[in-house]
């Protein structure tokens, strides 16, 4: 093509320049890899089930956290913020965009080789708060160890799910809340790069911001040590 | 009229060009700017005390300990020793001997708590940033680094422990770990060692940013070297100018 227009007039092939994404569906405790597929008449999205192989390094330490609205039919609306600065108090959470939002988060991850497909790299979004609490707990063991692992992102399996009933009388509804485990370690793949992508939706004030701190935390004699490594496959994440 | 300095005007006063920034130059700017002038611009540079040569002196006892794990320790302290004879045989400190006796135990401790790492991938690596802004780099050389580990780390000898990373040192080695590292400071002392996690780094290495755009915003005021004289006051209470040949300097470039 001759770009004649300053860019290129080519199709893409069914993704452009989205991530591909994972889904976990709350509903019937199920995790999902989200194909874009070409049937011969265009593309659609397929459903490949990966619960029971699911392994992934996951990229929390570029978590984003906020409020989420997946219209049905429309692309969705993401309003986030970086989940380090909120913990660390340099911003404070947007307010809520619409009635439609609901409190989310998203991050990046790179599956394993069997349950990753062509393309292994997703991101990964939910506001479900079956998913949200199934987070939260596995990224809070993240946030207690990360230090013993300088330089490396957690290895995430899903170890089960638990059915959490709420509502009650005819409105009772089970939904699966997913149990995640860490079982290793990993150097952050070269190809799971952090990119920052810009606030949309309603401008936030960020917290007044304050002198950063230089540093007080004494590594302690077990990390300058080296904790040994969870065995791992070599080429899980090549 | 804009000035960079990269050049030397034949017959001027300037013994020196100067010609990129370094953190340690950048931190003397912020903390001391009557003796950044001195020593950067008018060429005019202190003599090193013998506390500076005691951290040099560590550091190659120190790389020789890491570079090869089974090297025994007293050999490391010999190589230490000599490297400090060497560098103050005309220093006439008076803490020169005092000095000397510390460094056995720096070294040894310094290798207990870095020893475990392993053997560096690197030492006295260069580093060089020249962001959007800034007409000349900021450069400098780390420690050691553990590229496997994605650490950085800088060795300080010193006195006292410091409770947290001082603000000068963060800076220095936010410029070495950058996005892509861990950044730690071991602090030795001739009783203690301890190592420091650096926090904050895109903020502190912001921060060198920061500083080597108001030093060049100062360069770019005027050609002549002597206007930071007309400008800065030494702070005679200042460490800086503890050093008698120091404060007849002082006395004999601005008169107080």
């Amino acid at each position: 093509m001759s770009n004649l227009f300053g860019f290129s007039t080519e199709t893409s092939a069914g993704g452009g320049d989205f991530t591909p994404v994972c889904k976990y569906d709350a509903r019937s405790g199920r995790l999902f890899r989200i194909d874009r597929v070409n049937t011969g008449n265009g593309f659609q999205s397929e459903q490949v089930d990966i619960t029971s192989i699911f392994k992934a390094v996951v990229d929390f330490e570029n978590m984003q956290v906020g409020w989420i609205d997946f219209p049905v039919g429309s692309a969705p609306s993401f309003v986030l913020v970086p989940f380090a600065d909120f913990m660390a108090g340099k911003i404070a959470l947007p307010a809520k965009p619409s009635d439609k939002h609901k409190n989310g988060l998203r991050f990046t991850l790179k599956l394993g080789k069997a349950c990753g497909g062509d393309k292994p790299l997703r991101e990964m979004a939910g506001t479900a708060k079956a998913f949200l609490s199934g987070v939260e707990e596995v990224c809070q063991e993240y946030l207690k160890t990360k230090a013993q692992y300088a330089g490396q992102l957690p290895v995430l399996e899903l170890a089960s799910t638990l059915p959490v009933k709420s509502g009650s009388g005819q409105t009772t509804s089970t939904n699966y809340r997913p149990k995640f485990r860490i079982s290793g370690w990993a150097p952050r793949p070269v190809d799971l790069v952090a990119t920052p992508v810009p606030l949309a939706g309603a401008p936030v004030e960020p917290l007044p911001m304050t002198a950063p701190a230089t540093g007080a935390t004494v590594v302690p004699p077990n990390v300058m040590r080296g904790v040994p490594a969870p065995q791992m496959a070599d080429d899980d994440f090549g | 009229m804009n000035y960079s300095r990269t050049e030397i005007v034949p017959g001027s006063p300037v013994s020196i060009a100067y010609t990129r920034h370094s953190p340690s130059k950048l931190n003397l700017y912020a903390a001391q700017p009557a003796m950044w002038w001195l020593e950067n611009i008018k060429g005019i540079k202190q003599p090193v005390g013998a506390v500076a040569h005691r951290g040099v002196a560590v550091e190659e006892g120190v790389v020789l300990g890491l570079l090869k794990p089974d090297e025994d320790d007293k050999v490391c302290v010999q190589v230490a020793q000599s490297r400090y004879d060497q560098l103050t045989v005309l220093s006439g400190d008076p803490r020169r001997d005092k000095y000397r006796a510390d460094i056995p135990d720096m070294v040894t401790m310094a290798l207990d708590e870095l020893r475990p790492l392993g053997v560096p991938s690197d030492t006295q690596g260069f580093i060089t940033w020249q962001p959007e802004g800034l007409r000349l780099p900021i450069v400098g050389y780390f420690d050691f680094a553990w590229a496997d580990q994605g650490l950085i780390i800088d060795l300080k000898t010193t006195d006292r422990m410091p409770s947290d990373i001082k603000v000068g040192h963060a800076r220095q080695v936010s410029l070495y770990a950058s996005d892509n590292m861990q950044g730690r400071l071991t602090y030795t002392t001739p009783k203690k060692v301890q190592t420091l996690q650096l926090e904050n780094i895109r903020e502190h290495r912001q921060a060198l940013l920061n500083i080597a755009k108001r030093v060049e915003a100062f360069m770019a005021l005027s050609e002549d070297p002597e206007f930071g004289k007309t400008i800065f006051a030494p702070d005679l209470d200042s460490f800086y100018w503890t050093n008698p040949a120091a404060r007849q300097i002082a006395f004999e470039q601005w008169g107080i």
